[in-house]
């Protein structure tokens, strides 16, 4: 038995180069289906990607890593955390790393997943920053990139200064993008950083942009100390508890895999990426002493607004009407919102950890120099109205043998026109380990019509925490030694009106996911998504408009292939069906062949995408992820028909420099335009290409 | 008419599978998981489609021949549907 153990672990090891795959088709799999959630085509998982990088080039100690760090991982559960702290605590330090092997509720498939990145070591690494050292073992990393608009688009079209000036139709910039990046990191422990960012359409240099780039951010930022636990100037996100009060970054929503129901809050953390809403600006400062730890933050910084016009009701006041996150200033509109609103958060967040008990109080004050009045309609007459947001949340997480239990409970409070307004949220899970191939997960959502925060993330059907109630429930079971299964249900119901939606509406959504991999170089799995909404009907006399259900199904079929240690396959064909009463059923389809090409002694990797998509309209457009270069994010909508094809060549030369050249297009069938406005390309065909370069040392 | 089938994961865990019909409606598919806290103590959940419904339950054995089960499945607009059983094995 020992033996057998031993040897697949020995395989394990001299396969590093399929584990690596394994890793990036795990980051995949989870971006692509996050994205799928959002129904969006813009986002940024930086943070999530950076840790993983971050893990593999610098190993954790299992014999030194702390519960923070080992969740930092994203992939072990509280229950294995737990599981490996109680063996280090009874027999002592693991001498190899075999003796992962031993802990009842890893598998060899976990072991598998976290190999890449951790190690076993009895030296206690202790921290001890010199001067000389952090400079000679600290990392500098610089990207640039280029990403050109290929076929002009509408708002380029070359008008005359008087047009431009009057109109909301054209762009100011020249249709580049730009990004550059430099930043400084030793080990965990410090990161100094710039980065600056323009968006296609922006100036640069002139206009409305003296200072060149539309968006520019900077941090400092250490962990470590005894009692400064860590630290940050500049930007930064934070994350608490379990995120339905304050969680300034992404998180994962509903994937095929229950581990990601959770959060694992990492107090302070670098802001490195370019969103330019989604962080906070300031200080922070996480102290520990014993088992307590206290986070203090600060945060100011200017949001894009439309400043109303004041009516009757609000003479000498000027207010806000709406707060626009997208971040993009191309327009003669969107540059007169630019930096029109100050934001200031502060808040606060006591902890108390012993063993696998772990305790938090949090407070939060959120406030705007205007006040923020939104136009009121019936579904949105709960949310904040004023100048203040106040919420104080308590969260909790706690392992007991195989059994973690976690949840957080928040409250907000707004002043609005001499009255005391705001909701409750809370969500309550427990992940269980029934074995050490079998999970289960269960969680409870319920989010009040009046709860409203700025900054949190929590995985819910709606666009925000609120006036939603969910119960899900999830499994991931290894049945054989090739097959195994993921699946989930989740059943909500949204007890007040939506956007567009006039009526309280119920749902729900289940997946189920077998899948089959008999060994390390061959894949095949199957999905299937129900998920069932109830939308406003297309068919309206103008008076009453009723609600129908709306019922999506997804299939899906995907196999991947390690042919050798050159060539990888990926095949996925991907259908879809909407079926509601006013509206005949709709299908969509796409087609894809991934190739990964790795030629021998040339430091080259090459990746390839010939697609093919048909979908009968908008609504059953498909997402895919794509391969692009390093913290680029590319997760298009396929929708209509057409081909798409992509190439992605990765260089890495002088031993400290990597070049990313990707191409890519859509061509569509029978269109002789794409989009309208100033986003309209006439043409079938929209291309798009990324240049970037990293030198890092 | 149904026609269901089980698989034991390991000692601990079983997994159950139905597919049943009845002429006029659509065809119920339905999974089940239970979990054996201890040897005689059992925890279950369960899904189901058309319609949608979730169950849980516990089902305890004592003396080797009794065997007690309470459930509860739920409809998102039925609500709470609850069940026990007795059994007395020969």
């Amino acid at each position: 038995m020992w033996l057998k153990l031993v040897v697949s672990l020995l395989v394990l090891f001299a396969t590093g180069k399929v584990i690596s795959q394994a890793r990036n088709e795990i980051i995949q799999q989870r971006i692509e289906f996050i994205s799928e959630q959002l129904q969006s085509e813009d986002i940024d998982l930086t943070n999530v990607i950076e840790s993983l990088n971050f893990y593999f080039d610098n190993k954790l100690n299992l014999n030194t890593a702390n519960t923070e760090d080992l969740e930092e991982l994203n992939l072990l559960t509280a229950v294995q955390i737990n599981d490996l702290l109680l063996h280090r605590k009874l027999f002592g330090k693991l001498i190899t790393i075999y003796e992962l092997q031993s802990l009842k509720y890893w598998d060899l498939s976990i072991i598998q997943l976290v190999l890449p990145f951790v190690y076993v070591d009895d030296k206690l690494d202790n921290l001890h920053i010199t001067f000389k050292e952090a400079l000679k073992e600290g990392n500098f990393e610089l990207f640039t990139r280029y990403q050109p608009t290929i076929e002009k688009k509408g708002g380029y079209a070359p008008v005359s200064d008087s047009v431009l000036n009057a109109s909301n139709n054209y762009y100011h910039g020249s249709s580049d993008r730009y990004y550059t990046r430099f930043r400084y990191t030793y080990k965990t422990n410090i990161s100094i950083g710039i980065t600056a960012e323009k968006d296609a359409g922006e100036q640069f240099f002139k206009g409305a942009q003296k200072n060149g780039f539309d968006f520019y951010s900077a941090h400092v930022f250490f962990k470590g100390g005894k009692y400064l636990k860590s630290f940050a100037i500049g930007d930064y996100q934070v994350q608490i508890g379990q995120g339905i009060n304050m969680w300034s970054s992404y998180a994962f929503g509903k994937t095929a895999d229950i581990a990601t129901m959770k959060r694992n809050a990492i107090p302070i953390r670098a802001y490195t990426s370019v969103d330019e809403s989604r962080f906070m600006r300031g200080v922070a400062a996480d102290f520990g002493y014993k088992d307590f730890s206290l986070l203090t933050f600060a945060s100011v910084k200017k949001v894009d607004a439309k400043q109303a016009i004041a009516d009757s009701t609000y003479d000498d006041l000027e207010f806000i009407s709406t707060i626009d996150l997208s971040g993009l200033h191309r327009t003669n509109s969107e540059i007169a919102k630019k930096n029109g609103l100050t934001e200031y958060v502060v808040g606060t967040n006591l902890r108390y950890v012993k063993g696998p008990l772990r305790l938090g109080v949090t407070g939060v004050a959120q406030g705007y120099d205007k006040p923020y009045l939104k136009t009121e309609t019936y579904y949105n007459q709960f949310d904040f109205r004023g100048k203040q947001n106040l919420s104080a949340s308590f969260d909790y997480n706690y392992v007991y043998r195989n059994v973690n239990l976690f949840g957080e409970m928040s409250h907000n409070f707004f002043q609005y026109e001499g009255e005391w307004n705001g909701g409750g949220a809370m969500v309550h899970g427990a992940m269980v380990s029934l074995d050490a191939n079998a999970s289960i997960g269960l969680l409870y959502r319920n989010f009040g019509n009046g709860y409203q925060t700025f900054y949190n993330a929590w995985f819910s059907e709606g666009s925000n925490t609120q006036n939603e109630q969910g119960l899900y429930a999830g499994t991931k079971l290894k049945i054989t030694k090739a097959w195994s299964l993921n699946g989930y249900i989740d059943l909500f119901k949204f007890p007040w009106l939506k956007y567009q939606i006039d009526a309280p509406t119920q749902g729900h959504e289940f997946l189920i996911q077998p899948i089959y991999k008999p060994n390390k170089i061959f894949e095949i799995y199957g999905r299937f998504r129900q998920q069932l909404r109830q939308k406003n009907s297309r068919d309206s006399d103008g008076t009453v408009t009723g609600v129908e259900d709306v019922l999506q199904r997804n299939y899906r079929l995907n196999v991947s292939y390690v042919i050798n240690e050159f060539f990888s396959f990926k095949s996925r064909l991907e259908y879809v069906t909407i079926n509601r009463l006013s509206n005949k059923s709709e299908k969509g389809m796409l087609f894809t062949q991934d190739l990964l090409y790795k030629p021998k002694g040339l430091p080259i990797d090459i990746a390839l995408r010939y697609a093919l998509f048909d979908t009968d309209s908008y609504d059953t457009r498909l997402y895919s992820f794509e391969n692009n270069a390093l913290y680029v994010f590319a997760v298009p909508a396929y929708y209509y028909q057409g081909n798409r094809a992509y190439v992605l060549v990765r260089y890495s030369f002088l031993r400290h420099c990597d070049l990313w050249v990707r191409y890519g297009y859509f061509l569509y069938n029978n269109r002789q335009s794409i989009s309208s406005g100033s986003e309209g390309i006439l043409g079938s065909k929209k291309s798009d290409l990324v240049i970037q370069l990293r030198i890092s040392f | 008419m149904r026609l269901g089938t089980s698989y034991k994961i390991s000692s601990k865990v079983l997994l159950v599978a139905e597919a049943e019909k009845n002429v006029d409606y659509p065809l119920r598919g339905k999974v089940g998981i239970e979990y054996a806290v201890v040897s005689n103590f059992f925890i279950r959940g369960g899904f189901a489609t058309q319609p949608v419904e979730v169950s849980f339950g516990v089902g305890y054995q004592f003396k080797k021949y009794f065997k007690l089960d309470l459930g509860s499945c739920y409809h998102q607009t039925l609500g709470w549907s609850p069940n026990f059983s007795f059994n007395y094995q020969l």
